[in-house]
């Protein structure tokens, strides 16, 4: 499970002021559950999963992934903007890549097949590996998004408002595609999101992030 | 709109290719002080100095030290101003503050001015000429490079290059210079235009390549006792300082013009 | 509900056959909008709803005349009885905004950055009314008071207010000109759920002010469109596949479309569309929905679907009646 245990984060604000983010933040995220974060843009749920990912150094507290200090190869993550979400001036396949060239994911005569394996459970041709980001869709590049994530094998999930951009039909389908891989997998997902109805429909547990501190929210229906 | 610009470029182009080109195949080094000093004729299209020396050819061969030099020079400004603006841009702190407080003052001095003060202390030569000049030229990159690297490293697809455990030397290199590049690449075709005019100069002043090399300010400086007697020794060199500028300069707009279009296209939705 | 005018009869304000838009650029002919048909009355809010490449923004763009070069408008388009796409530079200057304004997405630089809020409203009652400096801050900072921007604010650059405030800026900009018809661009892109209810309250407060205002919102939005308009139109693929009255709508959607639409929502059971939206440079005849429709027979890829009216509602759906 992750763990976040009396996470403090503040930001510099003018010349002296500190704005705070994060206060004294308690969180869990068991193997296999789907958790959300339900907040407003700017109540520091982006500065949460940062922090977990290791983009952002908390000022005190503990994350810990399965008892290691985070950040931890066991957690990857799908980002908000489709437009960013790979390098603009690279083909897609680049990004795939170089992922298999920084960890040894499989021997170097498997890596097509796997390769072709993940991008098939997302629903992408390997085609599309050949195009430039501005040449997909936006729900065609979140597959993208999560198959990078899911090649290197997590056990959890982050989706940073990974479906806000979406109209909301392809909402539907990236989100029961990541329930379904979950499922398969065992995998923790963390939701986090400012549309309390999707996190309703898709998390079992919603927590509010307000005033810098987690809040137990409505009890959702998953899938 | 596009029609009269790609002409106008071809005339230009054929302009300057002509001439070196035909100029390549004679000898620029030939003396002959019986045909010093002859105005431009069938035999010497360019006339001849007053060493008796084929001006065409020594413009032929005076456009590739000017040309080399300048290419060398935009170069070195480039790649310094990428790597000191990237880093800078890209990590903050003390080292961005430092870089502007650098940039601040570099662009503060008179370029040219402070070309010659370095000149003086690297003493003469090509090799000189383009460490004075580079070392000074690299500001305007650095500042692009900077404010770009400072706005990619928001961006997710490199916050998820470090998620994926890549090095910043790998972010630097692959994801962020590829980005930083080619809005630059106008600009430098633009700067390779200007430092053709700064080279000529400073050869001009004797300082650079000295005569008897033919770079073309060189060429004019020696043709400077000889101005009434024969004013082509001047006339013409001059001339193809010009036509060089304003070539790089015209294709400078034209790559400008495209990477906008470009970064247009990219940044479109449509609803 | 549109109010009764005695003596005047209860023409469609804005009356759209078979509109199309095509756009040549580069590559192939890319058509937008094929053939939409819509209509709309004085004081009624109709929210035209659609996923993205269904055409709505262009369709907005169109009837504001405002699209790109290269754009190409076809069919009909009546407003106030007058045919829109036949008019002329000059005529077509003095409607804009007087006549139709068009509010866009407040997105990047929709408003001037270097410049105070009140007075980029101030600019238009001077502009277009011909006030005075001083009666035109007056009238501007009446305006953005009753959406819901206090004085306090109003002196506020673009980049310090929130993306609910600026939409309700661009809306009072909009206003400004006192138009008969306002089409609004994606009014609650970019905005947090939570806030969404600020740019509600404004569309409210615009339509009490200004009952005889009728108005086209262009949306993704079901939620909000459900709290705001009148009528609803479903695009797809660049035709106008439903439109009927909001509650009507809400209750049963007659297209198959737009039934999936509703239930992909999370609250609803978040059921994807099967499929892919079509091309949008080659034209078919059929229903462009057909691939993607459970309830298509084979003659429905090939056949057209003109919209069929029934009471208050028209459907483009040959089998309507009998799904």
């Amino acid at each position: 499970m992750i763990e976040f245990r009396d996470v403090r984060l503040s930001f510099r604000e003018g010349l002296f002021g500190r704005r705070p983010v994060l206060e004294g933040l308690d969180l869990t995220v068991p193997e296999g559950r789907v958790i959300g974060i339900l907040g407003p843009s700017g109540s520091g749920k982006s500065s949460l999963a940062r922090i977990l990912l290791g983009l952002l150094p908390a000022d005190s507290g503990t994350v810990t992934v399965d008892g290691q200090a985070a950040p931890c190869r066991a957690v990857q993550y799908v980002p908000q903007h489709p437009d960013a979400a790979f390098n603009p001036r690279l083909r897609i396949r680049a990004a795939f890549r170089e992922l298999f060239r920084l960890h040894p994911i499989c021997p170097e005569d498997r890596r097509k097949q796997t390769l072709a394996a993940v991008l098939d459970r997302v629903g992408i041709d390997a085609g599309l590996l050949d195009r430039y980001p501005r040449q997909v869709s936006g729900g065609e590049i979140q597959r993208l998004s999560l198959a990078r994530a899911l090649l290197l094998n997590p056990r959890y999930l982050v989706l940073d408002e990974a479906t806000a951009m979406l109209d909301v039909s392809i909402q539907a389908h990236i989100m029961r595609l990541v329930l379904e891989i979950k499922a398969e997998r065992g995998m923790g997902v963390l939701v986090i999101t400012h549309d309390a109805l999707l996190a309703g429909a898709v998390c079992e547990t919603v927590y509010t992030l307000a005033g810098g501190k987690l809040f137990q929210g409505v009890q959702g229906r998953a899938g | 709109m596009i029609k009269p610009r790609l002409s106008g470029f071809i005339v230009l182009s054929l302009l300057l290719v002509v001439p070196v080109g035909i100029g390549l195949m004679r000898d620029p080094v030939a003396m002959s002080l019986a045909d010093s000093l002859t105005a431009p004729s069938m035999a010497f299209p360019f006339g001849t100095d007053h060493m008796g020396r084929d001006v065409l050819a020594r413009i032929a061969y005076g456009f590739f030290w000017d040309f080399g030099l300048s290419v060398s020079i935009v170069a070195l400004s480039v790649v310094l101003g990428i790597v000191l603006g990237m880093v800078a841009g890209y990590w903050g702190g003390a080292l961005d503050a430092g870089l502007t407080v650098v940039m601040d003052l570099l662009v503060a001095l008179p370029h040219l001015v402070f070309a010659i003060v370095l000149m003086a202390y690297f003493e003469q030569g090509a090799l000189a000429l383009v460490l004075a000049l580079g070392l000074t030229g690299w500001v305007k990159y650095a500042r692009l490079a900077r404010a770009r690297a400072a706005q990619l490293r928001e961006a997710d697809f490199v916050l998820m290059e470090r998620v994926v455990g890549a090095g910043a030397a790998r972010i630097l290199l692959c994801h962020l210079v590829p980005n930083i590049l080619p809005p630059m690449v106008g600009l430098a075709v633009l700067h390779l235009g200007h430092t053709v005019l700064h080279v000529s100069a400073l050869g001009f002043l004797g300082l650079g390549l000295q005569p008897p090399t033919p770079e073309w300010g060189a060429m004019i400086l020696e043709s400077r006792p000889y101005l009434y007697k024969a004013p082509w020794l001047a006339v013409v060199p001059g001339f193809f300082v010009f036509l060089f500028m304003m070539l790089f300069t015209l294709v400078a707009n034209r790559l400008t013009g495209r990477e906008e279009a470009v970064e247009h296209r990219g940044a479109d939705a449509t609803a | 509900m549109p109010p009764l005018d005695m003596g005047v009869p209860d023409e469609p304000l804005l009356d759209l056959e078979n509109l199309k838009v095509s756009i040549e650029g580069e590559g192939p002919t890319v058509w937008p909008v094929r053939g939409a048909a819509l209509s709309l009355r004085r004081g009624e809010t109709l929210a035209l709803i659609g996923e993205s490449g269904s055409g709505k923004s262009m369709l907005g763009l169109a009837l504001a005349r405002l699209l790109p070069e290269g754009a190409r408008i076809e069919g009909e388009a009546r407003f106030e009885g007058e045919n829109l796409l036949a008019m002329d530079d000059q005529r077509m200057s003095a409607l804009r905004g007087r006549g139709i304004a068009f509010v866009p997405q407040s997105a990047g630089l929709a408003l001037n950055p270097c410049r105070r809020v009140a007075s980029q409203v101030g600019e238009v009652f001077r502009r277009v009314r011909g006030m005075d400096k001083s009666g035109a801050r007056e009238e501007a900072g009446r305006l953005l008071a009753r959406l819901g921007l206090d004085r306090s604010v109003q002196r506020y650059y673009p980049h310090q207010l929130s993306g609910g405030m600026r939409q309700r800026v661009l809306i009072a900009i909009g206003l400004a000109c006192r138009p008969r018809l306002l089409i609004v661009d994606e009014p609650t892109k970019g905005i947090d759920l939570g806030m969404i209810g600020e740019v509600e309250d404004c569309f409210r407060q615009v339509r009490a002010d200004l009952p005889d205002l009728a108005m086209i919102v262009i949306t993704h939005d079901l939620r909000f469109a459900a709290r705001i308009a009148d009528r609803i139109a479903v695009m797809y693929a660049g035709r106008v596949l439903e439109e009927a009255p909001a509650p009507a709508f809400f209750e049963e959607q007659k297209h198959p479309y737009a039934r999936a639409l509703l239930r992909a929502a999370p609250e609803h059971g978040m059921i994807p569309i099967p499929g892919t939206p079509p091309s949008m440079t080659r034209l078919s005849e059929g229903c462009p929905f057909s691939p993607r429709c459970p309830d298509a027979e084979t003659c429905c890829a090939s056949e057209p679907a003109p919209p069929i009216r029934i009471g208050d509602t028209r459907v483009a759906c040959r089998r309507y009646d009998r799904i």
